[in-house]
């Protein structure tokens, strides 16, 4: 949800004339983003018990570190404001098909993860590498089964088998 | 130094078994190092969970396996495609990539592999004669010292990576706010958990930083298709010919002496060394205009001031619990996953465990220039191999590995929670180093600060009287202050130029 929004401020208002981009919107963002979580630290905070013992209780040094990333996050605003950000060359842009694919490569990492107890880590593997290697251009089906399927054998035989880790299991797995 | 204790370190790791794990540590760090995309940090963190249910002693030698390895692995895409495999090797490529243009590729590789065994084995013999000493000398050490030397340890690295001082400070503070969830080591309380179970504990560090040095990679990496250069160099010559030692040996010496220090300042990592290695080469040199047109002195001193890093890196970590990058920072949380808290106080108690570590840094040299030497034409085959292959496997890896520390989905979720964070925080230039070092120095800092505090019954001055701590804390001062000194002038250049192009 955050980040959707944040995705959605970034990608607004671009000009399609080739210009200079500056870091100032991400800036600004990230500054307030810094101010809010320092605000949330002090807010928990408030809720730790005191020690009267011992002076310094668990609060102390959160708070320490709050103040200090609340006041850097506003020199990074009012540098950002004052139109002081750096340049850059890569621009955030969510039609971007290359952040698309990040996008699109983060979607599909989550929903392996949720099918991993379903479907056992064979099968979800490979499914998973096929799906990736497809989205980045490969497109010789046999060799990316192929490669997939044996890349997940060896991981599940190296670190079940060897390093005794257990690994989901369920299905053809 | 202890003989016997050195033979029995010795004894320990040249064992068929040890040994086994330290030369599949070493191939796996040059892989990981030697494959553009992936740096040395990320691949210590992906190999790491590998070593998790070996005894403590092979363990700890895989580690240092994969560790020297990876730094090594680099300098061979460098070389051959001209992409440094890790950030170290970018001063290699300098020189190593116009020398294998004119197909002396084997040339510059088998130079490139003599001079990291003799500066990683450098590093290892210093780190052995000078590392008991500090140990001894920090023994004296108590908390404010401590805390100054966590705070040290940070703005040197807050100093040294990014371009903007200020995100590199915000960085820090929030990888040192990240440290303090889960029970706080003083009163027990449970911090930032908000009810559960699985923080509390802190954020287990493999899964954190697999998500902000792995996760954060392949995202990145999804997002430019490009088509792999191929390598077309063949490659005859393994050893490096006795001329071109004979022309080297000065500056590889020299170095390596000089990469061990540098690696040996907390925060300063092993790219630093190679710069520095690197141009002190070319400013004693009879021919400096040469270098960058394929001197083979220049892919000498990189490679041999890169390696011999690792050694001095070692030094703080091991001896004072405080590491000296961003990769010995993995390496120190892979230890204390072992069982082994480094610091004073190991020297003084496991002195049998410091020198098996001792002993493992140099075998790992010595395998890695054997694997190096033999292996040159298989790893010159697999940088070669097709991204939209490897970029899939790496995610994989990165999956299974934060899953594997404690068989938990909790950790992946984490993982892919901090790969998104890490993959904007590059976009926007917050460098990432400074929160893998503040999570170990965190819990450092903040105990130390405390009890110094309480010691003191709340009199902040307790940290500027003592003189080890003054020194330490006014370094760090210092050394921000002079980078944002340095920021601000090159800021101010490209506006000067921006106004005027």
């Amino acid at each position: 949800m955050v980040f959707a929004l944040f995705l959605k401020c970034l990608s607004r208002k671009r000009t399609k004339r080739k210009e200079v981009v500056t870091l100032k919107r991400a800036d600004i963002i990230v500054g307030i983003i810094g101010v809010l979580l320092s605000g949330f630290v002090f807010m928990e905070t408030a809720k730790f018990p005191e020690d009267k013992v011992l002076i310094m209780g668990p609060s102390f040094f959160p708070k320490l570190l709050a103040t200090g990333l609340m006041v850097m996050s506003i020199i990074l605003l009012i540098k950002a404001l004052m139109g002081k950000s750096m340049q850059t060359n890569e621009k955030f842009d969510i039609k971007d098909p290359g952040i698309q694919r990040s996008g699109i490569a983060l979607l599909a990492t989550v929903i392996y993860c949720l099918l991993l107890p379903h479907l056992g880590f064979i099968l979800d593997s490979t499914l998973y590498l096929v799906f990736l290697m497809y989205l980045l251009k490969q497109r010789s089906y046999i060799k990316m089964t192929l490669i997939s399927l044996a890349v997940s054998l060896a991981v599940f035989a190296i670190f079940r088998i060897a390093l005794n880790i257990t690994l989901p299991l369920g299905f053809f797995g | 130094m202890d003989f016997h204790l050195m033979l029995e370190g010795f004894s320990s790791i040249l064992q068929l078994q040890s040994l086994m794990l330290v030369f599949l540590g070493v191939t796996g760090g040059i892989l990981v190092g030697s494959l553009p995309g992936l740096t040395a940090t990320m691949g210590v963190a992906l190999l790491v969970p590998f070593t998790f249910n070996l005894p403590i002693h092979q363990g700890v030698a895989m580690l240092l396996g994969i560790f020297s390895g990876a730094i090594y692995g680099g300098s061979i895409s460098a070389i051959l495609i001209r992409t440094p495999g890790t950030p170290a090797a970018a001063a290699t490529l300098l020189d190593g990539y116009p020398l294998s243009q004119r197909g002396e590729a084997g040339r510059a590789l088998s130079m490139s592999v003599f001079s990291s065994f003799i500066g990683g084995f450098s590093g290892a013999l210093i780190m052995t004669f000078l590392s008991p000493q500090i140990a001894k000398f920090a023994l004296k050490f108590s908390a404010p010292e401590y805390f100054a030397l966590a705070m040290f340890g940070l703005s040197i690295i807050i100093s040294v990576s990014g371009r903007s001082v200020i995100k590199g400070i915000m960085a820090g503070l929030f990888g040192l706010l990240i440290a303090t969830i889960g029970i706080d080591p003083v009163s027990g309380y449970p911090r930032f958990t908000f009810g559960s179970m699985e923080l509390f504990e802190g954020p287990s560090f493999i899964p954190t930083l697999i998500g902000l040095f792995a996760f954060s990679e392949v995202f990145k990496g999804v997002e430019n298709i490009v088509t792999q250069s191929k390598v077309e160099n063949r490659i005859t010559q393994l050893l490096p010919s006795l001329a071109d030692i004979k022309k080297c040996w000065k500056i590889i010496l020299k170095s390596s002496v000089m990469g061990t220090f540098i690696g040996s300042i907390p925060g300063a990592g092993s790219d630093i060394a190679a710069f520095v290695g690197y141009s002190e080469a070319k400013r004693t040199s009879k021919y400096p205009e040469k270098f960058g047109t394929g001197v083979i002195e220049g892919v000498a001193a990189a490679e041999s001031s890169n390696n011999a890093c690792t050694g001095g890196a070692m030094i703080p970590m091991l001896s004072l619990g405080v590491p000296g990058d961003a990769v010995t920072a993995v390496l120190l949380g892979a230890f204390i996953i072992q069982g082994l808290r480094p610091g004073p106080l190991l020297y003084r108690d496991h002195m049998d465990v410091v020198y098996s570590v001792f002993a493992g840094m140099m075998m790992a040299n010595v395998v890695m220039f054997i694997v190096g030497m033999l292996g040159i034409r298989i790893f010159a085959r697999i940088i070669s191999i097709n991204r939209n292959i490897l970029l899939p496997i790496i995610f994989l890896l990165s999956i299974v590995g934060s899953y594997s520390m404690r068989n938990s989905m909790f950790d992946v979720w984490l993982a892919i929670f901090f790969g998104v964070i890490g993959y904007f925080m590059q976009r926007y230039e917050f460098p990432a180093s400074p929160i893998l070092l503040a999570l170990i120095l965190g819990p450092m800092a903040e105990s130390n600060l405390r009890r110094a505090l309480i010691k003191s019954a709340g009199d902040f001055s307790i940290l500027f009287t003592r003189p080890i701590s003054a020194i330490l804390l006014t370094l760090a001062v210092v050394s921000l202050i002079s980078s944002l000194i340095r920021q601000m002038r090159f800021e101010k250049k490209i506006r000067e130029e921006s106004l005027n192009g």
